[in-house]
């Protein structure tokens, strides 16, 4: 059945509960007399019940260990952030210690002098033999002379 | 309507949303647990695509995951969830050429006598243009105002007013035509 003068969205939204009041009270009032709208309105209300007896689907059931493992790890993240930036910190505290404390370096040295080695390095056979203490001009000269013969 | 204040806790959807964002993780599976469903079935009736439903409803607890620090409790979380699962199954629809007239699927209600009858009506409302049937869909099954409608949809109210008029003529006329076609 048509409902008469245009009304049918007026009550498809009567139906929802959404007409302002004026709209809804000029409708009331109509409707009592009209055979028309109120058998639209009745076929309305069954397709809405038609459609309500359609149930539910249950999810798959793998769908909320993924989604839950991932949101638990995205939780964690922060955490695991926090972790990084505290090992970053420690390693940079004990390069930090460990240049200070490195006994190859003398802490009040002259600037370029000549380190003296806890043990003097054993001479390798058909090696060059440098005087020690030798300037780096002096030890460029004596390779070019061994160089040559 | 589905989620709201059951499933193990007397806080609400905003409430945890909140307690989630300021680090309880605990508060969002609370949520997926109220709501899984409820998004699933949506985007089951709006797609008629199992595998589809699954992937869409994973994508959209996934960006609530994601965006967690930029929520705010300005609408019911309801509005919020179904919103990011409108904007990924429309997606879908636009990247996969989901076709309308695809038929819906979902288990049979074993009921003998309203069979025939809801399968009619379900036919009906597959055969609906995508954005008649999502109105239909989120008004009929999970109750959502005209202006949560059109917060979901991104439409005015006049819009989803004239949408779900519109919807539900087209339906009514699809179950008449099929009543009055001879049987084959």
């Amino acid at each position: 059945m048509r409902p008469c003068g245009g009304r049918a969205e007026a009550l498809s939204a009567y139906l929802d509960g959404e007409l302002a009041p004026e709209e809804r009270a000029e409708l009331e009032s109509h409707l009592p007399a009209c055979s028309g709208c109120r058998e639209a309105l009745e076929e309305l209300r069954e397709l809405g019940e038609g459609l309500r007896a359609w149930p539910d689907v249950e999810p798959p059931g793998w769908l909320a260990a993924g989604v839950l493992q991932r949101a638990r790890r995205a939780g964690r993240r922060p955490l695991r952030l926090l972790a990084a930036a505290a090992s970053l910190v420690l390693v940079a505290l004990a390069v930090v210690w460990a240049v200070r404390e490195w006994p190859g370096e003398p802490s009040g040295g002259e600037p370029g002098a000549a380190v003296e080695p806890a043990t003097p390095p054993r001479p390798v056979a058909g090696a060059l033999v440098l005087p020690e203490g030798a300037r780096v001009e002096e030890l460029r000269v004596l390779v070019r002379r061994e160089g040559s013969r | 309507v589905t989620g709201e204040r059951n499933i193990r806790d007397g806080r609400g959807d905003e409430e945890l949303m909140v307690a989630f964002r300021e680090g309880e993780a605990e508060a969002f599976e609370l949520l997926y647990r109220r709501w899984e469903r409820g998004v699933y079935n949506y985007v089951l009736r709006f797609l008629g695509d199992p595998g589809r439903a699954a992937e869409v409803t994973q994508e959209t607890f996934l960006a609530v995951v994601r965006n967690r620090r930029r929520y705010r409790p300005l609408a019911r979380f309801a509005t919020y969830l179904f919103r990011i699962a409108h904007h990924r199954a429309t997606a879908v629809i636009r990247r996969r050429k989901v076709r309308a007239e695809r038929p819906l699927v979902g288990p049979v209600v074993e009921r003998p006598p309203d069979r025939e009858s809801v399968l009619a009506v379900r036919d009906a409302l597959a055969r609906l243009p995508e954005r008649y049937r999502e109105v239909v869909v989120l008004r009929e099954f999970h109750g959502l105002s005209y202006d949560e409608l059109a917060e979901v949809a991104g439409v005015p109210v006049g819009t989803v007013r004239s949408r779900l008029h519109r919807a539900r003529a087209a339906m009514l006329e699809i179950l008449e035509t099929r009543e009055e076609a001879p049987e084959p």
